[in-house]
């Protein structure tokens, strides 16, 4: 057994953060991601400029410089906005809120693209019979279009949250104790970098294991009924 | 000519796409009892027509009412009619019954749960009520056993018979048929056909467009014939099929006995 030197419970109390911010950015990117799609889809001409441009600036840029631009970014932003207010310390968000802003914006500038294909596969003549019953766009679209595109987007949605539960580790740049901090400041006590790197690696394949089988689980249940095609 | 005591009244429509007119004013009234099948050749408008009805499509000219409730239009921005108030247009639409050439049931829902749908959550109904009404609408169009499939596990016939009972589920003044049959293998259009002759014998009012000439020789009380967008001829399906007055309305009807 490897020796964790009394680090374990760093290392726990490091996963748990790991997973906290995934979970908060998967939160903010899956709402993003739908108004992202709902906009480039609206007939509206700004919704479609405005999500385009959404998606386009931040999947052009590095998540890093995303992180980076966040945290430092907003904290001079906020200290400004304190200061009209007569607030002269200085103000910023901490790293976690950072963080998941970051995470949550990139996650749901990709997510766009997967829930707009999703709702395109829909096929139309179920939306022409929910109307034809007189539901309003509304409730077509929550009562019919959302819960079938679940089913065709998890895939998709499964695999961003792979890497986005990776690219938790850009946070600990900013300071915040997550999985990939507690490993540095464990090296940087013990001089053992090859253990604490191994063990880091372990612990973000068990979460993506653990991830995987959720969504194996999540997609077997969103397929009851379907019949794939050609079997 | 408009007649306020008719179960569906529709005057003039009128609908291009592009620069090709596919409907150039088609009137027709139905009171309440009458079968009423649209027949022609493919291409003839007799879809476009029946989605013009609940605006499916948007028709570009034409006014329709049910039971002498006029349907509020206006013009939109592509020149085409658009509901004026949307409220009335999902009201109108929840009494008219639309049954589909290819079913489309919402896949992600039971057979159960396809029928309950509108009624619960667009009348109100309670779910206890719904499902009583589901099932016997199941049981009445002859797959009562089949609660619990998804509409994937069922054959066509029976997909298209479940879209007819979600259809009679909001209890709707009048149905409307597209080619209900088109989409089904042979073997399977009797079974479809039975059903809605059952609806007939009730005395729904129903509109038809169909390709099934039996279909519509015994069972409406008028047929419609539509040419290149315009009515070619129309009357009760003795003179129809006995002795039409155009000679393009014989040939068809001798090409298809």
């Amino acid at each position: 057994m490897i020796d964790l030197q009394g680090f374990g419970n760093q290392f726990l109390l490091g996963a748990s953060m790991t997973m906290q911010l995934a979970a908060g950015a998967l939160v903010l990117g899956l709402v993003l991601g739908l108004i992202g799609a709902a906009g480039k889809l609206s007939k509206s001409k700004i919704a479609n400029a405005l999500a385009g441009t959404y998606t386009t600036l931040i999947r052009g840029l590095p998540e890093l410089l995303i992180v980076l631009i966040i945290y430092y970014g907003t904290a001079g932003m906020l200290t400004q906005i304190a200061g009209w207010f007569g607030h002269d310390e200085y103000v910023e968000l901490s790293p976690y809120a950072a963080g998941v802003t970051a995470l949550g914006i990139t996650f749901g500038s990709y997510a766009t693209e997967v829930f707009r294909g999703a709702i395109q596969a829909i096929p139309k003549g179920q939306i022409e019979a929910a109307h034809a019953m007189g539901m309003g766009s509304y409730m077509t679209f929550f009562r019919i279009i959302l819960p079938q595109v679940w089913r065709i987007a998890l895939p998709g949605l499964g695999n961003l949250f792979l890497v986005l539960l990776k690219d938790t580790a850009l946070v600990s740049l900013i300071g915040l104790d997550e999985l990939m901090r507690k490993t540095s400041v464990a090296i940087s006590n013990t001089r053992e970098p090859f253990t604490f790197y191994l063990v880091a690696a372990f612990i973000y394949l068990a979460l993506t294991i653990l991830t995987m089988t959720f969504m194996n689980f999540a997609e077997r249940r969103a397929n009851r009924g379907f019949v794939r095609a050609g079997s | 000519m408009s007649d306020a005591s008719a179960a569906l009244d529709v005057q003039d429509i009128h609908k291009c796409y592009a620069q090709l007119e596919v409907l150039k004013g088609i009137s027709l009234t139905a009171h309440t009892g009458d079968v009423i099948s649209i027949i022609g050749s493919s291409g003839s408008g007799k879809s476009t027509f029946l989605r013009c009805l609940n605006l499916l499509e948007n028709p570009d000219q034409g006014s329709v009412s049910l039971s002498g409730e006029q349907l509020k239009l206006k013009s939109s921005k592509s020149g085409t009619l658009i509901a004026a108030d949307q409220k009335q247009l999902n009201r109108l639409r929840a009494k008219i019954g639309f049954v589909f050439q290819n079913f489309n049931l919402w896949s992600h829902m039971t057979i159960l749960e396809n029928i309950m749908e509108a009624p619960v959550q667009v009348k109100g109904m309670s779910k206890a009520e719904a499902k009583d009404k589901a099932e016997a609408l199941l049981e009445k169009v002859g797959i009562g056993e089949k609660h619990g499939h998804y509409p994937s596990h069922l054959s066509g016939g029976q997909q298209q018979r479940v879209a007819i009972a979600r259809a009679l589920a909001m209890d709707p003044e009048v149905l409307l048929f597209d080619e209900p049959t088109s989409a089904l293998d042979p073997e399977m259009v009797g079974e479809v056909l039975n059903v809605m002759k059952a609806l007939a014998e009730e005395g729904r009012t129903m509109l038809v467009v169909t390709h099934e000439m039996g279909f519509a020789r015994e069972v409406s009380s008028d047929v419609m014939f539509l040419h290149q967008g315009k009515v070619e001829e129309k009357g009760p399906p003795s003179q129809i099929f006995g002795n039409a007055n155009s000679e393009r309305v014989r040939q068809f009807i001798s090409s298809h006995l």
